[in-house]
């Protein structure tokens, strides 16, 4: 099957429009219209992706390269139309680019009439293209998809509008496809990767965007939501503007806990990795799983099944992990102090029977006294035992925090399945800014 | 339980209890302190060889010396977790039998929690363990074993057991069983010569058939294979209080080899023992593979080692009181290796069947051949 050349357009083109909104560092729109004209055959897809971002320095169209010598001019002519003009620019700019020309370096841009600002200051982009690909439904399901996943990052200065038309030589219907509630805003005291842990929990409790509002049984037990953060900075790069930067978040639904929602039952509970570079969904998902499969999980008490880096990638995983399970250590020790805490019942028991089962009453009131126990009066077996128990417990985990490097075991819980995407479509973008979000949901 | 004790021994046996229990109990105090102050509740032991294998002889090896210490505590590892809890266990069994003055096999203790003990070899270890950890042996804990009643005694001896006297000097060929509990033995008295341990029963039963103590003044004593405590108690005893010669007739393989090394220097298990239940005089009577030659015995009755003989004698030939107590004993296994061949005690009925109690015994006692 080949891979959707119309879907690789429009997720390289989202990625520059990001970039763009990015750098103006003000509030911005984003906004994609899908339109389809039912009356050809197949119907023709027209996209259009505008944004009020910084003005395009049209270079990252000129290195566009989707492999479009297997495309048949049938689906694609090749041709970007491309509308773009800067805050303090007195016209707005024209372009028309053929991508079909034969490789990068012999594209060229031609410049069509300029159209002179009447009205205000204002900066923006919109870049439009046609397609015959047929199946134009799938394509809007599809992109419906993808932005879902970039509503996750919860990024205060971007405002995402989707919307298809379909036309007709009898009508034209509009339909937004961006529901109000998608579009919830993050508190504004959160900021940077609490920003994206908050939109991942949010995804979580809409079943990743499926439901229009928050699942209520999944709701009722949000407490039980675990989460760690983590962060790498790549400090070896020359200049600032260059900095290589990393952020990984950790969803967590412990199982044992897992509320008997409807929803579970037909989705069955699955890792699901999210990787995002500079704000947009990233298809490099190839290299997201090869640092995955690089962490050492079972010293976290986890086994990772069948998954496939950078350093950096690594670090901010494992720091992710390490914010996980210093505020929950009874639930992500090793899978060595899991097999040690097994043996607390028995040391507890056998403990609290040396104790009770003495005939020296002088002995079992000091330790009585030591475990801090005043009145022993009723069930005193089951008082001392769970108090020793407590404290192995204690001592368990915070023996575990001080190992290093401990040797994985082979049975550890199985906590991570990573689920395939779909989406394992390669594309070289052209990186101003190296800016890479890694996001483990569950 | 109650006998005729002396006075003397039944108060030793009380003020020995009441240590024990004191030990148990400043041993769980220092857990507790332990768990209170967030520290990893652990147990030292020491840790006691028979033997090593340093070539020279030069070695540090002690009978009642340990050669190192071993920490078991709950800080990394599973298995140690595990063995502390199996030792909290049994040691609160032992508490209670020796609070309540009761006596329990290690089956009986297997028996109370066999999920966590999983295997009787398991309480085994941990008994001992727990004698190491109190210093004392296992009879003092009150675990015992009752299954021994075929492990046997004839001869020129009488004793009292509890209230019962044991007069095998009566018919000195009538076998009679091994004490199980040595507190319970008193007044031992005996006009024998010797003291003859032999590793099987088939041979005891040969010698018993042959009248063999009706010509010859001794104690014959059999461990059936292996010894176990009871009979290497009661033979430190004999040995002990008789001021007896003593000598170790076993097949001459390495099997019967190993068998002689355990009464002589104890067993590497129960090292931590070996001062209380081993038998520095004990000497090898036969069979020798020197006695091949010596009484011109028929070669069909020499059977070739096996690949695991030969393994398990050069195994044996490092062992470090070879070299430094035995090299005698040392000289003859390397014979037996180098001729390559066995001999069963049993073979000797193929010259006749009264020669092992007529002529081989007598005679290898009279000419003093024996090593």
């Amino acid at each position: 099957m080949e891979v959707s050349l119309a879907r690789r357009l429009f997720r390289a083109l989202i990625f520059h429009s990001i970039q763009r909104c990015r750098i103006s560092e003000t509030l911005c729109r984003l906004s994609v219209s899908l339109k389809i004209l039912h009356d050809s055959n197949p119907s023709l897809l027209r996209i259009s992706i505008s944004d009020t971002g910084v003005s395009s320095s049209l270079e990252e169209f000129l290195k566009l390269d989707i492999c479009t010598l297997a495309i048949s001019s049938e689906q694609w002519d090749g041709v970007l139309s491309i509308t773009t003009t800067g805050m303090n620019d007195k016209e707005i700019q024209h372009f028309r680019l053929n991508i079909r020309e034969s490789t990068t370096s012999n594209r060229r841009l031609i410049k069509l009439p300029s159209t002179y600002k009447t009205f205000g200051a204002f900066s923006g982009t919109e870049v439009c293209f046609s397609t015959r690909e047929g199946h134009s439904e799938e394509f809007v399901l599809w992109a419906v998809g993808f932005f879902k996943k970039i509503l996750l990052l919860k990024d205060p200065n971007i405002v995402l509008e989707l919307a298809s038309e379909n036309i007709n030589d009898h009508m034209s219907r509009r339909e937004s496809l961006l529901h109000e509630n998608d579009e919830t805003r993050a508190p504004l005291s959160l900021s940077g990767i609490k920003c994206m842990a908050f939109g991942l929990q949010e995804y979580s409790l809409r079943h990743g965007f499926t439901l229009h509002k928050e699942c209520e049984i999944c709701s009722s037990h949000r407490e039980l939501l675990i989460e760690g953060n983590g962060v790498a900075h790549n400090s070896e790069r020359n200049r600032i503007r260059d900095q290589l930067m990393v952020e990984a978040v950790i969803l967590v639904m412990p199982v044992k806990l897992q509320p008997s929602c409807w929803c579970w039952s037909v989705n069955r509970p699955t890792t699901q990795v999210l990787c995002f570079q500079d704000y947009a969904p990233s298809s490099h998902l190839d290299s997201c799983l090869d640092i995955l499969s690089s962490i050492d999980w079972p010293s976290f008490g986890l086994r990772l099944k069948e998954a496939s880096v950078e350093t950096e990638g690594k670090i901010a995983v494992k720091a992710a992990l390490e914010d996980l399970k210093a505020s929950n250590t009874h639930i992500f020790l090793s899978s060595q102090a899991i097999k040690i805490r097994e043996c607390v019942p028995d040391l507890s028991r056998s403990i609290a029977s040396l104790i009770l089962s003495s005939n020296d009453s002088e002995f079992k009131r000091e330790c009585t006294t030591l475990l801090g126990l005043s009145s022993l009066q009723s069930n005193p077996e089951t008082l001392i035992e769970s108090c020793i128990s407590e404290k192995l417990a204690r001592i368990i985990e915070a023996n575990d925090k001080k190992s290093k490097a401990e040797r994985g075991a082979v049975v550890a819980p199985s906590l991570f399945e990573c689920g395939n995407l779909g989406e394992n479509e390669p594309i070289d973008e052209e990186t101003r800014e190296a800016d890479d979000d890694y996001v483990l949901g569950y | 339980m109650a006998g005729r004790r002396s006075c003397m021994s039944a108060a030793m046996e009380t003020q020995s209890q009441s240590r024990l229990l004191a030990s148990v109990r400043g041993f769980v105090r220092s857990l507790v302190e332990d768990i209170c102050n967030g520290r990893s509740p652990s147990v030292a032991l020491d840790r006691y060889r028979t033997f090593c294998s340093d070539p020279f002889g030069n070695c540090a090896c002690s009978f009642d010396t340990p050669f190192a210490k071993e920490f078991i505590s709950i800080g990394r590892q599973p298995q140690a977790a595990h063995r502390l809890a199996v030792l909290l266990r049994v040691l609160s069994i032992i508490q209670l039998l020796l609070q309540q003055n009761k006596h329990a096999s290690k089956r009986d203790i297997f028996y109370m929690d066999p999920a966590l003990f999983v295997d009787q070899a398991v309480v085994d270890h941990i008994i001992n363990d727990i004698c190491v950890l109190l210093r004392c042996s296992r009879h003092h804990l009150n675990v015992v074993i009752f299954d021994s009643l075929s492990l046997l005694v004839m001869g020129w001896l009488r004793f009292k057991e509890s209230d019962r006297t044991i007069s095998c000097i009566k018919n000195p060929n009538t076998e009679h069983p091994i004490p199980v509990c040595l507190e319970d033995v008193e007044d031992m008295v005996s006009v024998a010569q010797y003291i003859l341990v032999v590793e099987k029963e088939t041979v005891f039963q040969r010698l018993a058939n042959d009248k063999f103590c009706d010509r010859n003044r001794c104690i014959v004593i059999t461990g059936r294979g292996y010894p176990d405590v009871p009979t290497r108690r009661f033979l430190r005893h004999l040995v002990e209080h008789l001021r007896l010669p003593v000598y170790g007739l076993v097949d001459s393989d390495p099997y019967g080899f190993d068998i002689l090394t355990t009464y002589r220097f104890g067993s590497m298990q129960m090292a931590y023992d070996a001062k209380l239940m081993r038998v520095p005089e004990m000497r090898w009577l036969g069979v020798l593979p020197s006695d091949f030659e010596e009484f011109n015995l028929p070669d069909r009755c020499l059977l070739n080692l096996t690949p695991e003989d030969k393994r398990k004698a050069e195994a044996m030939l490092s062992r470090c009181y070879l070299i430094k107590d035995a090299p005698q004993w040392r000289t003859e296994l390397e014979m037996m290796l180098h001729k390559g061949v066995k001999f069963e005690i049993e073979a000797l009925s193929a010259i006749s069947f009264a020669f092992l109690s007529e002529v081989y015994i007598p005679t290898k006692i009279e000419r003093g051949k024996h090593i």
